[in-house]
C-alpha cells in the first residue's frame, strides 16, 4: 500500500488515510486540545506524509512514521500559540509533595475513559503535551526531550507532574 | 508500574474518541499532486549538466588518445617549427588511428596484410630516415615539410587499403593482385 502510495495512487492513499486518521486525529485533540485545530493539523500531516512519501523507508511502521509527522506539527502549532510548553517555575519539591496524594489517587480502580479524558482537557498545555507523549503516544523521555528541545530529566519531572496534576483533578471532580 | 499508566495501556483504543469529520479527505486529496511521475532509472542520471561532463569528457579522452602520444613523439619537431610542428602532430596521430584500424582489420586477412605492410614499410623507412636527419640537416623546415608530405601519403595508402580491405571482407574474391600501386614512393625516394 505504502509503495502504491509513492506512485500518488489516490486509492491507496485513501486506503492509509482511513486507517490511521482516526488515531491521529486523537492524538492531535489531546495535546492541542481544541478539535477544529486538531483536524487542521490532521489535515496538513497528511499532506505533507503523502508528499514526502518517497523518503520513508521501511524501517519503521508507516504509523509510527506518520505519527512523528503529527506530533511534530502538533508541537509546532502549539509553539505558534506561544505557550509555554514547559513550565519551569515549579522546583523539584512539588513533586514530592505530591506523591502522596497521587498515590492515594491511583488506589482507586473505577478509572473512567470519559474522566481521564475531561482531566486531560483541564491539564495546561505543557503538562497535556509531555502526558499525551508519554502516555499515549508510547514514547520514551529521550525521545520527548529530543522533539521538544527540553532535557530527559526535565521531561520526566514534567511527566511527574502532570500526572499528579490529573490525578488530583480527576480527585477533585470525584468528591 | 503505575496503575494509570496500566489502565490506559489496556484501554488505549478507547481513549480515541473523536472521529474526523467528513470533509477533511477531501481537502487533503485537494492538496495533492494528482499523480507523482516516478522518474525511470535512466531519468535520475540524466541531468543536463551531467550529460555535459560526460560528453566534454569523451571529447577530452578522445583528443588526448588521438594526438597525446604523437605531440610527445614529436616535441623535437614542435619546438623547431610550431607552424609545422602542429601540422605534423596532427598528421602522425590520424596515420597512428588508421593504423591501428587497419591492423584489426588485417588479422582477418594475413596474406592482403603482408602486402600492405611492404607498401606502408618504404614510406614508414622514409620517415624514420627524415625523422634521424632532422638534428643534422640545415634546413630543417624542408625536412619537416618532407615528414608531413610522407605522412600524408602514408594516409592516402591507409585510406586505400582500409577500402581494399573493407570490400574483401563483403565480398571475399580470389584476388590476383591486391597490392597498392604507390607511384609516389618513387619520386619521393628522389628528393631525399
Amino acid at each position: 500500500m505504502v509503495e502504491r502510495c509513492k506512485q500518488g495512487d489516490r486509492k491507496a492513499q485513501y486506503e492509509l488515510y482511513k486507517l490511521y486518521s482516526r488515531a491521529m486525529l486523537n492524538t492531535c485533540v489531546r495535546m492541542l486540545n481544541h478539535e477544529g485545530e486538531a483536524e487542521d493539523v490532521l489535515q496538513d500531516a497528511f499532506v505533507d506524509a503523502f508528499m514526502k512519501i518517497g523518503t520513508f523507508r521501511q524501517e519503521a511502521s508507516f504509523g509510527l512514521w506518520l505519527k512523528q509527522i503529527v506530533v511534530n506539527k502538533a508541537i509546532n502549532h502549539l509553539r505558534t500559540r506561544r505557550l509555554e510548553l514547559v513550565d519551569m517555575e515549579d522546583n523539584a519539591n512539588h513533586i514530592e509533595d505530591s506523591s502522596p496524594e497521587k498515590d492515594v489517587e491511583e488506589d482507586e480502580q473505577n478509572w473512567q475513559i470519559e474522566r481521564i479524558n475531561r482531566a486531560m482537557e483541564k491539564l495546561p498545555d505543557g503538562y497535556r503535551v509531555v502526558l499525551t507523549m508519554y502516555l499515549f503516544e508510547g514514547y520514551d523521555h529521550e525521545e520527548i526531550a529530543q522533539v521538544l528541545g527540553i532535557s530527559e530529566s526535565t521531561s520526566r519531572t514534567q511527566y511527574m507532574r502532570a500526572k499528579s496534576k490529573l490525578l488530583q483533578i480527576m480527585g477533585g471532580k470525584n468528591e | 508500574m503505575s496503575k494509570l499508566e496500566d489502565f490506559v495501556r489496556e484501554n488505549r483504543e478507547e481513549f480515541d474518541s473523536h472521529i474526523p469529520s467528513d470533509g477533511i479527505w477531501e481537502n487533503i486529496a485537494r492538496q495533492l499532486p494528482l499523480r507523482v511521475k516516478e522518474r525511470p532509472f535512466w531519468a535520475t542520471w540524466f541531468r543536463p549538466g551531467i550529460a555535459a561532463s560526460v560528453v566534454l569528457l569523451v571529447a577530452l579522452g578522445y583528443t588526448i588518445g588521438k594526438y597525446g602520444r604523437s605531440v610527445a613523439e614529436n616535441q623535437e619537431a614542435l619546438k623547431l617549427s610550431p607552424k609545422y610542428g602542429a601540422e605534423l602532430v596532427r598528421f602522425a596521430g590520424e596515420v597512428k588511428v588508421k593504423k591501428e584500424r587497419m591492423e584489426r582489420l588485417e588479422s582477418g586477412n594475413p596474406e592482403l596484410a603482408r602486402v600492405f605492410e611492404t607498401d606502408l614499410g618504404m614510406l614508414n623507412e622514409n620517415y624514420e630516415q627524415l625523422k634521424n636527419s632532422l638534428s643534422r640537416n640545415p634546413n630543417q623546415e624542408e625536412i619537416l615539410k618532407l615528414m608531413i608530405q610522407n605522412l600524408q601519403w602514408q594516409q592516402e595508402m591507409l585510406d586505400r587499403q582500409l577500402k581494399v580491405l573493407h570490400e574483401e571482407k563483403r565480398n571475399p574474391l580470389p584476388r590476383k593482385n591486391t597490392e597498392v600501386k604507390n607511384r609516389k614512393n618513387d619520386k619521393y625516394n628522389e628528393i631525399v
